[in-house]
């Protein structure tokens, strides 16, 4: 019975993922997407213009930024690889409002939630007078607007649908390496797209090399100060520990906020346990919390002065005069790419472009090795053009 | 490409083969899912009462269960309707000798825009006599309360005269007791 069918949601055609429903085949490898809860949206028209719009460019920004509107006009898709904090939100904003013009849907795709929150506030704030729809698990009811935000996951939503597609940290789990995720984007668009990464891996890099795409690189952030560089400090066991103490006392005394990430949620919350006895006022964060906005925007507020997390805050956020201590850095989930991402949280705001990131080690990996020496490389760069 | 043998069970939840020849094996013959994915489902078998009516419960309402759930119902995936009852199917056959099953009713449109009704589905692997003798009307509403569908099954059944009822839950939610 029926061993070629192929399914015409995800292209699917391994015979384990497919189950019949009264002899009628079905895909099971994307069944997440299917169901009643699974409306579906194709065409729809609306034409208006955008009014001037209210932000500032630096620089290199700008000159980006015309670089994408070329590219646009020109209908080459584009990888922006720009370094953690350059501002690539920003840099698309042009490109956007140039396609709303023309009465076109734009989604801005982003493979966590946490992140389409907040990119959906600060696109609500630019494009004023415009529909913006944040669309993410559990809040669906919208689904059509100009500007579609949403993660990766609710893509399968649309098909052939938009004009142009931002997707932003294409490095981030889940997204990265999944196929069912990748086709989906793929099935979204009608139009062009532009993929945004401070750190793409070498098959990205090479499918935009070739013809009719290209690469645009941002190696300084807006601010021009240079990215901070990693202090890796090697202590055995729970010396670890009372170093972490010691330096949270003296941030805290600073009046400066803290991350702590911890590579398992169990070690999160362990290490958070011993941490809560000597340091007070902090709190911790992990996938699996159900208040975990709360803390957040609490932490945001000033409410605590440190605060315990797993990869989950790895990307996509932004707090003011942050240092950051990522415990255990030798861990094995940790590559160079998230230790990139991570020390990327340091110094993102103008008034306070610094900040001290702090890799605490049993012993120096290979990916630590790799992240140090990419950021001096990009850190060079800046030097140079100065 | 290796040709697919659609004699190896394939596990429905995890996708991943079901091993052979292993004691697992040689006490379910044929299961539709593998045995790490039944721990994973926290089978409890538990006895409780509602207004003195025996009830059997075979899960909690885990997040695993729900997931699931929702997978089988509220995406149609009619594949799993075995993987919540087959391994107890030997066991329920047993208890339940001499009854007569009637499956909790739901409305007919979501019937009808699902395929199937989920819960004759599920229950249809054990050798029980179904009578569908219930039916979803308006005035039978969505249950406000927890329990409250089973609360008017028993009322309805004992009203027609039935000797002896029981009732099977395919799972419970962990709060009900408290609630009586």
């Amino acid at each position: 019975m029926g061993n070629n069918f192929i399914c015409p949601r995800c292209g699917n055609t391994n015979p384990k993922y497919i189950g019949y429903i009264k002899g009628q085949p079905y895909c099971r490898f994307c069944i997440a997407m299917q169901g009643k809860s699974a409306e579906r949206k194709t065409d729809e028209n609306n034409f208006a213009t955008v009014k001037k719009l209210n932000y500032k460019l630096s620089e290199e920004q700008s000159k980006l930024s015309n670089q994408l509107i070329t590219n646009y006009l020109n209908k080459i898709d584009t990888l922006v690889n720009a370094v953690c904090g350059a501002g690539k939100t920003e840099l698309v904003y042009a490109v956007i409002g140039m396609c709303l013009s023309e009465g076109k849907t734009v989604a801005f795709a982003v493979p966590r939630r946490d992140v389409v929150i907040e990119l959906f506030s600060r696109i609500k704030g630019v494009f004023k007078g415009k529909r913006v729809v944040a669309v993410y698990g559990g809040h669906a009811e919208k689904l059509v607007g100009d500007i579609v935000v949403l993660t990766t996951h609710q893509l399968y939503r649309y098909h052939q649908f938009f004009d142009l597609i931002i997707l932003d940290e294409i490095d981030a789990f889940p997204f990265k390496d999944n196929r069912l995720l990748n086709s989906m984007f793929l099935r979204s668009i009608k139009g062009l797209k532009i993929m945004m990464s401070a750190t793409p891996s070498r098959d990205i890099l090479n499918f935009f090399k070739q013809k009719d795409r290209s690469i645009l690189e941002l190696n300084t952030r807006f601010h021009r100060h240079p990215l901070p560089i990693p202090k890796v400090i090697r202590k055995i066991s729970f010396l670890k520990y009372f170093y972490l103490v010691s330096q949270l006392k003296k941030f805290i005394e600073e009046g400066k906020k803290v991350f702590v990430f911890a590579p398992t949620i169990s070690k999160c919350e362990i290490l958070w346990f011993f941490l809560k006895i000597l340091v007070k006022n902090g709190t911790f964060v992990h996938s699996k919390c159900k208040n975990r906005s709360q803390k957040i925007s609490d932490f945001k507020g000033g409410k605590y002065d440190y605060l315990v997390t797993t990869a989950v805050l790895e990307r996509g956020v932004t707090f003011k005069n942050l240092q950051v201590v990522i415990y255990d850095a030798d861990n094995e989930i940790y590559n160079s790419q998230t230790l990139i991402q991570i020390a990327g949280r340091v110094g993102r705001k103008a008034d306070a472009p610094e900040g001290e990131v702090i890799f605490l080690v049993n012993k120096e990996t290979e990916d630590i090795r790799e992240a140090l020496e990419t950021i001096r490389r990009k850190n060079k760069h800046l030097q140079n053009m100065l | 490409m290796k040709q697919f043998d659609e004699r190896t069970n394939i596990c429905k939840i995890c996708f991943e083969p079901i091993e052979r020849n292993t004691i697992h094996s040689l006490i379910f013959k044929d299961p539709t899912i593998c045995h790490d994915c039944l721990i994973k489902l926290e089978p409890v078998l538990n006895k409780f009462y509602i207004d003195d009516v025996e009830c059997l419960h075979i899960y909690f309402y885990t997040h695993k269960i729900q997931e699931l759930l929702y997978q089988f119902k509220g995406c149609y995936d009619y594949e799993l309707r075995t993987v919540f009852l087959e391994y107890f199917a030997d066991y329920l056959n047993f208890r339940f000798k001499g009854y007569e099953m009637i499956p909790a009713p739901s409305t007919e449109e979501s019937d009808k825009e699902r395929g199937f009704n989920h819960v004759e589905e599920m229950f249809r692997c054990l050798k029980i006599k179904m009578s569908k003798c219930i039916h979803k009307t308006k005035q039978i509403k969505q249950a406000d309360t927890t329990g409250s569908t089973i609360k008017t099954m028993i009322k309805l059944v004992k009203q027609k005269g039935a000797k002896k009822v029981k009732v099977l839950l395919m799972s419970k939610t962990i709060d009900l007791e408290k609630r009586e």
